[in-house]
Order: C-alpha cells, then structure tokens, then sequence
C-alpha cells in the first residue's frame, strides 16, 4: 500500500513529532489529538489537520528506532513545513533538532510513503522496513 | 432560681462582646486548629494505601542484602558498594555479553515478553495488554525504555548491535501508547499509565518497578549513560552524548521499592540472559540499587537475624575452602 502528497515550496522537517511538538500543555493537547486521529487507521500515510496546522505522519514499520539520521521513541515520523509553524508557541521549530532531517523545496515536491517506508522525488529517503 | 439564672446570662453576654482583640484571638486559634488538623492528617494519620513490601524488603522498602556462592553470576561483587560495586556489576554484564541486532530483537521478545499465563500472548508494557506474541507489526512494537533519542547516539543501522538494541531496555508495547510515551523522562503520578504535567511519563502503579529496574540496568551497563533527577526536560541535546541522561532517579528508587520484582521480570531476565548472555543484577539482586544509589551500606540493610553477614561470609569461605574435602 502506498499514499502520495504534494509538497508545495518551503523548509520542512522530517522527524519524531515528540521533538517538534513541546511538552507544554497546549503541545500536549496537540499531540493528544494527533494521536486520537492517527490510530484511527495507523497503517495509513496521512496528511492531518489540527487547528490549521497541516503535517503528514506515518508509522515505521516495527516501532521505535533510528533510521538513518532520522530517529523516533513514538514509532512514527512526521513532516511540518516550518514557515507554518514558526510563529506557533507549541512547536520546536525555532530550533535545529538532532535526529531529524530538514529539507528545502524549492517549488514543489512529492512525498510517497510505502510499506512505511519514506520516499521524496527530490531523492530524500527514510527507510524503516528493511523486509521489502 | 431567678439569681442563679442571672449570672450566666451576664457572663454569656460579656464573652460574645466582638472587640478587635477577642477577634484576633479567634481568628489566631482558628488557624492554630487548621495548621493542628494539617499536621496531624499529614504525619501522623497512617497512609491511606501503604506500600507493599515483599517478604525481602524491610520496612522502609529496603531489600535485605544477602551475599552469594562461589559459582554465582554475582560472587566478585560480593562485599562491594557504591562505585566499586558499580563498577564490578559493569564488568560482570560484559563479560560473555554477545548483543543481538534490533531486527532480531523482536523475535527475542516473543519469547522474553512472553505472558506467564498464556504463551501465545506478550504482556505489553505500561497498559498490560496482551497480545498475539507473533510479530505481526501493530499488535505491538518495540519500546525503548531508555528512550532512544537519549541514548547518545545520533545514527545506527538496522543491523548494529549497541545500546538501542540491548534486549534488556526493549519491551513490547501498543503502538498508540509508543506513541503517547514518546521521550519522555519518568515522573511521579499514581494509578494507569499518563503524561505528567512536567513533561514526564507515568508508566503505571504495575508498571513502575519494572522500569526502574531496566533503567538501572541501563545506567550500569552503559557507564556513559546518565541517571539524574536535573535537566531532563531539555530536548535539543537529545541524539547526542550530552543528552544521554534519564530520571528521574529519586523517582525510581521510589518505584523499586514500591513495586516489588514479580515473576513475570524473573522469567525475562533469564531468557535475555539466554539470548545475550547478561542479567539484570537489579532483579536478581534488588539490594544492589541501594548500596549504588541510595549512599547505604551493607550493615544497615542486612536482616537482623543470627545469620548475619560475618557469618555468611564465614560459611561462605568455610564452603569454599572445604569445596575440595566436602566434594560439594
């Protein structure tokens, strides 16, 4: 199974949404209700949208992990754009996290994830599922 | 009868009379009253849910030392505290260590995490469920109790073997409360698994000592691993070295004491010690978490019985000597 999105021009992260999301009570509503809408259907790439913050997550294959310089305690990656976020107190994304990958669009890309594994047509890759 | 009605009606009059002084004499007793209640209710009022101790521990929680034989996993540690222990407990979990790979892990906790009431099912982590051990990919995953990000490590392989794939720090668990648990450092809270407002986690009241153990196991294993209480809500060193810290400790020693080594982390630890070839000293030994972090010695934690440690270790050498003689 697999689930395509376009990426329109911009800086994005591509990490554990625990390290982008803070631990304050607003960032812990936030990633209460990302989870609730998430594990509707966790075997799904999904592009969500909470309070009008748009990110797109997917599970790895087998849990937590680093893969590559991509690393997650949640089991799950996820994609922001940071000119979205930068002005939003519950996000890191003032900060240069460790065990994430940041990318520039320059116009537009597309992300593929397939059997939770992470493909930009741009080349960037992410993979959790070393079974296929 | 008239006269002697009289009198107190005079002095009930003269009591209820609102000066500015009888007020604050009211008010200061008032509070002396409340602040008496409070103090009583605080300290002197039995706790409501006292803490169950095991038949080893004493009565402040602390598990009764107790020295080993000659053949045991433990003997060089005999006698030891503080770092020296520390640091013999290190050697010891080294020596004949060979760690498996994190793809081969989950095929080891099939059976490590394996329900003690029923061998078809892992018993997962923090919400208790069990589920189909067979990995299936979403009946459970693998949880870092360590959190991975505070591991020191900013890239691995599925195939390294190292501190991210020590089966001992990996436990099954429902992916959505993988999820929910995410970095966090361990903080206090009472009943089911939650988030703490502090930023932590609450691995639950059953939960709780098996973690601490595992993290304990984690802090000697790997001495670059830090156990602290201090700066574990700073996340922008995680995936580095300085980052490499978990807590919080009082907490922990807290939550060993509170939830006793059970069955089910005894069965554990001898089929990762069968798969890796190391124990966790902290469910074999519990005593050992109080003479490494807790400043105790081995006197004050020796069950006051005619067996004390002179005379173990006595027996024990007498046992060792005649080994030869006695042919035991």
């Amino acid at each position: 199974m697999s689930n395509s999105y376009k990426l329109s021009a911009g800086t994005y992260f591509i990490g554990d949404p625990a390290m982008m999301i803070k631990k304050t009570k607003e960032g812990d509503q936030f990633i209460t209700t990302l989870w609730d809408l998430f594990y509707k259907d966790m075997n799904q790439f999904q592009k969500l949208v909470i309070d009008g913050v748009t990110l797109f997550i997917t599970r790895t294959a087998e849990g937590d992990g680093l893969f590559g310089d991509v690393g997650t305690d949640t089991g799950t990656i996820c994609i922001m754009r940071l000119e979205d976020i930068t002005k939003d107190d519950r996000f890191n994304a003032n900060a240069i996290l460790r065990g994430c990958h940041y990318i520039n669009v320059d116009q537009e890309d597309q992300v593929t994830v397939a059997n939770f594994n992470i493909r930009f047509d741009s080349g960037y890759q992410v993979i959790t599922n070393f079974e296929v | 009868m008239a006269n002697k009605s009289k009198r107190p009606y005079k002095k009930r009059t003269v009591i209820s009379k609102k000066t500015p002084k009888n007020k604050l004499i009211s008010i200061l007793l008032a509070l002396i009253v409340v602040a008496a209640g409070y103090y009583y209710a605080t300290y002197m009022l039995p706790d409501e849910n006292p803490p169950v101790y095991s038949a080893n521990q004493n009565v402040d929680g602390f598990y009764y030392y107790t020295l080993v034989v000659v053949s045991d996993y433990y003997y060089d540690a005999n006698n030891l505290i503080g770092d020296d222990l520390k640091d013999e407990l290190n050697a010891i979990l080294n020596t004949g260590f060979t760690p498996t790979s994190y793809a081969e892990a989950k095929t080891y906790l099939e059976i490590a995490d394996q329900s003690l009431t029923d061998s078809t099912k892992v018993y997962n982590v923090y919400n208790g469920l069990l589920v189909n051990a067979v990995w299936d990919s979403t009946s459970w995953h693998r949880e870092h109790i360590w959190p991975n990000s505070r591991l020191g490590m900013d890239r691995v392989t599925e195939s390294n073997r190292n501190q991210a794939s020590d089966l001992h720090n990996l436990r099954a668990i429902t992916p959505s409360v993988n999820s929910s648990r995410s970095d966090r450092f361990y903080s206090d809270a009472s009943g089911e698994n939650q988030l703490t407002d502090d930023g932590g986690y609450y691995p639950g009241d059953d939960h709780k000592g098996d973690v601490a153990r595992i993290i304990f196991y984690m802090a000697v294993m790997y001495d670059f691993l830090v156990l602290t209480d201090d700066g574990l809500e700073d996340e922008s060193n995680h995936y580095t070295m300085a980052g490499a810290k978990m807590g919080k400790l009082t907490v922990l020693l807290e939550w060993h004491k509170e939830d006793p080594v059970d069955d089910f982390e005894r069965s554990r630890n001898q089929h990762i010690y069968e798969a890796q070839g190391n124990r966790n000293p902290f469910i074999d030994k519990p005593e050992y978490v109080h003479l490494i972090w807790e400043g105790k010695t081995i006197s004050e934690i020796t069950e006051n019985n005619p067996l004390s440690v002179m005379n173990q270790t006595i027996i024990l050498d007498l046992i060792s000597r005649k080994r030869g003689i006695l042919n035991v």
